[in-house]
């Protein structure tokens, strides 16, 4: 017997004409980690939600067809019954936790389902110490990282010893150093405490290794289901384009059997020749943005410590770094929104002594939510509220932009109906109506799947292109390696290394791609998919 | 060493803060209304240090300062004359009742304050929503959801001057009108919240039946001590108000019932109340655990 058994499921969300999920058929052994992938919309999340009974408990809609949780089917299981059998942590920390402290946000779900008084406290301190949070116990929530957050929202789902947790999408908020951190935890359970994991993401790479099973869905339907090494084996581009790089690189060149291992992949890997390729160079042009011992301080804590940076015009520029090494407070600072001390001059005038529209209208911002955007009814309202508010008649800029971004077929519709990528294009068309010189974006590669994060590059390689100075904030090493020419890699308030992708990133430990790793010992200049295989040449013994 | 006024159950801790409540709002009597003061000011500073007394006087000092100001200039009874500017005269009664309903609303903010100081908000979840589980989760949600609309309206504000609008407006139509897309974005996006919220509490199992208790808390003898004398004063207070004890008005000329002796002992037993709230108050102790 399966432990989750889904047989022909169907499900219509309320009001709307199309099924969100059609004809699943599933079977998932106990103690399995399963893996969902898929792009956005095809209907990851919702299955999940079908599993841990919200849809249609909370959401209503039609469904049909079959869950069994343990030969039980979900139908016929009370709502006790299931929150105790199937748990799930979302992938917004903030939008989660509901108590003020880690230790009685970890007892709530534990009270809910009736845990006997004498027990709680021991399951609390217990999934506290195995989550390895134990000092945070006493903690405010609200005082901690995201990835702290995410780790309590995780022990709270451990203390209740189910049979199934659900991840959806647990680090697609969070930096790379604690998406790794979160991902260790939840094999921890897995292995150690025989729970079954299902993970949903759009990005699988960190989690390809230990899954024990993958399913992608497209468009509302179950296109693939098993091991890894069968999805290494799919002749279906669109099941393998989940494969982590590394691999699709070695499933390129034609090495039949999935390597076992990164290790394994770079040892068959080294028996290919990879040729060098044309270095990069920094042209320098005028400078638009100067900054000279720039400080910024919040209370007692100074977020940039005396940085000196430059900015030309053409540069497509990718701030990385850790979550709090200042990389937001820099782009915060340039565009007027805080106190600061030192000088940052954009094209020769001080940002201290400009308004913030006045600056807008030289330097765009786009910032991390794209929701935040979404404010008129239609897509050419966006754009024409911000000619608006600036006193500009239209005059044809607003579908030259729509255009420039490709998004002018959405030109009427409602922004809250496009999709998430989409709103992002749409935030970026209503700050560059303006036209401005130079456009700042912090972290728009967040929450994105790899099809829009290709369809985002390729519109900013194109802004880009089109003269368009363009700064951007990303943990996404491999879209910055793709499109960025230049990198400042960012550590608490300073910057550790400014140069080209090859100065910065070959000689990366943590912030560099995993082709690099991968190849170098072969070419220390292969940063991208797409370069090594222009560079691979054949096999040798 | 910080005290603990959370050791408290959390119905004494209510009675305590709707005490002084109903006190402030009913009368006028300035030793009574100084007792009260005295006393939250001392539970706010050796509950939660001088910095947050300094925070209180920081976000009351405006309220006190506009209420102060326009009594005095719209109240213009009284006889005792203190100066005159053409057309207007300045009285002793005038300054005396706009210092005390100033005063009022001061001791309403720091009785607030001193809320979250005496109230611990998890341990006042965790207590109602045994007893009236939906509507605890109506306030949960709505109580996590002010915090992240404060800074979301920062941040809305930030990316809506970028595209031009002008929080700064001319005249009041003009910034009430440059504030209706931030709040419109903050509006959907808190409903947004109010919903994940809910379906998360929903996968947790809230509302699937009866709760079992975490953290029982117990009714100690130090509650019940504060709890008696907390009924004490209330009835003292009831009988002081039914003989007119309190009166206090500075344009009849009664301020003189200031000096009254019952007033006085009341406010004696007010003080004597905090000292005994402060020492049956456990100390706050350092995290157990040691950072990794």
């Amino acid at each position: 017997m399966k432990y989750i058994d889904i047989n022909n499921l169907n499900y219509r969300y309320p009001s709307e004409e199309q099924n969100a999920l059609s004809d699943i058929t599933l079977k998932i052994d106990k103690g399995d980690m399963l893996l969902i992938a898929g792009e956005s919309g095809s209907g990851k999340s919702t299955l999940a939600k079908c599993i841990a009974g919200t849809v249609p408990g909370f959401y209503g809609g039609t469904i049909s067809g079959s869950i069994l949780i343990a030969g039980k089917p979900i139908k016929e299981m009370s709502h006790k019954e299931r929150s105790k059998e199937i748990t799930m942590v979302f992938q917004d920390p903030e939008r989660q936790l509901v108590m003020d402290k880690v230790h009685r946000e970890v007892a709530f779900g534990l009270q809910n389902i009736g845990i006997h008084e004498r027990n709680i406290k021991r399951r609390v301190f217990e999934a506290l110490q195995f989550s390895g949070i134990l000092d945070l116990s006493n903690r405010d929530i609200n005082t901690l990282s995201g990835g702290q957050k995410q780790k309590v929202a995780l022990a709270s789902a451990i203390a209740l010893l189910p049979g199934c947790i659900i991840l959806d999408e647990p680090t697609s908020q969070l930096d790379p150093s604690s998406s790794e951190e979160v991902i260790s935890l939840a094999k921890k359970v897995n292995e150690e405490l025989g729970i079954n994991i299902i993970v949903i993401e759009q990005r699988i790479n960190r989690w390809f290794d230990s899954a024990d099973r993958i399913a992608v869905l497209k468009g509302g339907r179950l296109l693939f289901c098993g091991t890894a090494g069968e999805l290494y084996e799919s002749a279906n581009s669109y099941i393998t384009n989940f494969l982590p790089t590394g691999l699709r690189l070695s499933k390129s060149l034609g090495i039949f059997k999935m390597p076992g291992s990164f290790k394994e992949n770079r040892q068959k890997l080294s028996h290919f020749d990879f040729n060098p390729v044309p270095v990069h160079y920094d042209k320098k042009s005028k400078e638009v943005i100067g900054i000279k011992n720039l400080s910024v301080d919040f209370g007692s804590i100074r977020a940039i410590k005396d940085i000196d940076l430059k900015i030309y015009g053409g540069d497509f520029a990718g701030i990385i770094g850790a979550n709090g090494a200042g990389k937001s407070t820099l782009l915060r600072s340039i565009m007027g929104f805080l106190k600061y001390s030192g000088s940052i001059r954009i094209l020769g005038a001080e940002a201290c002594k400009q308004t913030v529209s006045k600056i807008a209208r030289t330097c765009g911002y786009v910032s991390q939510n794209p929701n935040d955007y979404i404010s008129k009814d239609t897509v050419y309202d966006e754009l024409k509220f911000t000619l608006d508010n600036y006193g500009i008649k239209d005059e044809g800029i607003i579908d030259e932009t729509l255009d420039l971004l490709g998004i002018y077929d959405l030109r009427n519709k409602n922004p809250r109906d496009i999709s998430g990528g989409e709103r992002q294009r749409v935030a970026i068309a209503s700050i560059i109506v303006l036209k401005p010189k130079i456009l700042l974006l912090d972290e728009p590669t967040r929450g994105l799947d790899g099809n829009v994060l290709s369809k985002l590059g390729c519109t900013l390689k194109k802004l880009n292109g089109s003269g368009t100075t363009i700064v951007l904030i990303t943990h996404d090493i491999e879209f910055a390696a793709r499109y960025c020419s230049r990198f400042v890699l960012m550590f608490n308030g300073e910057i550790a290394a400014d140069g080209s992708r090859d100065s910065v990133l070959s000689g990366g430990i943590y912030y560099t791609t995993e082709i690099n790793r991968l190849l170098r010992n072969k070419n220390e200049h292969l940063f991208t998919l797409e370069q090594a295989l222009l560079s691979a040449g054949g096999e040798h013994e | 060493m910080k005290k603990n006024y959370n050791e408290y159950h959390i119905l004494t801790g209510i009675a305590v803060i709707l005490f002084m409540l109903i006190l402030s709002f009913t009368t006028s009597n300035p030793p009574l209304l100084l007792g009260i003061f005295i006393s939250s000011m001392f539970m706010l500073i050796t509950g939660e240090g001088i910095a947050r007394l300094k925070t209180s006087i920081i976000f009351a000092a405006p309220f006190f300062t506009v209420i102060f100001l326009i009594n005095i200039f719209f109240a213009p009874e009284g006889q005792t004359s203190l100066f005159s500017i053409p057309g207007k005269t300045f009285t002793l009664e005038a300054l005396v009742s706009s210092a005390i309903l100033s005063f009022k609303i001061l001791l309403v903010i720091f009785i607030f304050m001193l809320f979250d100081v005496l109230v611990d908000s998890d341990r006042a979840a965790a207590y109602f929503s045994a007893k009236m589980p939906k509507s605890t989760l109506m306030v949960m949600i709505g109580l996590k959801l002010l915090p992240n609309m404060r800074q979301r309206f920062k941040s809305l504000k930030e990316i809506y001057s970028v595209r031009g609008l002008n929080f700064e407006g001319k005249s009041v139509k003009e910034k009430i009108k440059s504030y209706v897309p931030v709040l419109s974005v903050l509006l959907e996006s808190s409903l947004d919240g109010a919903f994940d919220i809910g379906e998360a509490v929903y996968v947790k199992g809230f509302l699937s039946g009866s709760r079992s208790i975490y953290d029982r808390q117990h009714f100690k003898l130090k509650d019940c001590i504060v709890l008696v004398f907390v009924a004490v004063l209330s009835f003292i207070f009831i009988i002081f108000k039914l003989n007119h004890s309190d009166a206090f008005d500075a344009y009849a000329g009664t301020y003189v019932l200031v000096f009254n002796k019952n007033i006085f002992l009341m406010f004696s037993a007010i003080i004597f109340f905090c000292i005994i709230f402060f020492c049956m108050a456990g100390e706050t102790q350092d995290e157990i655990h040691r950072h990794q």
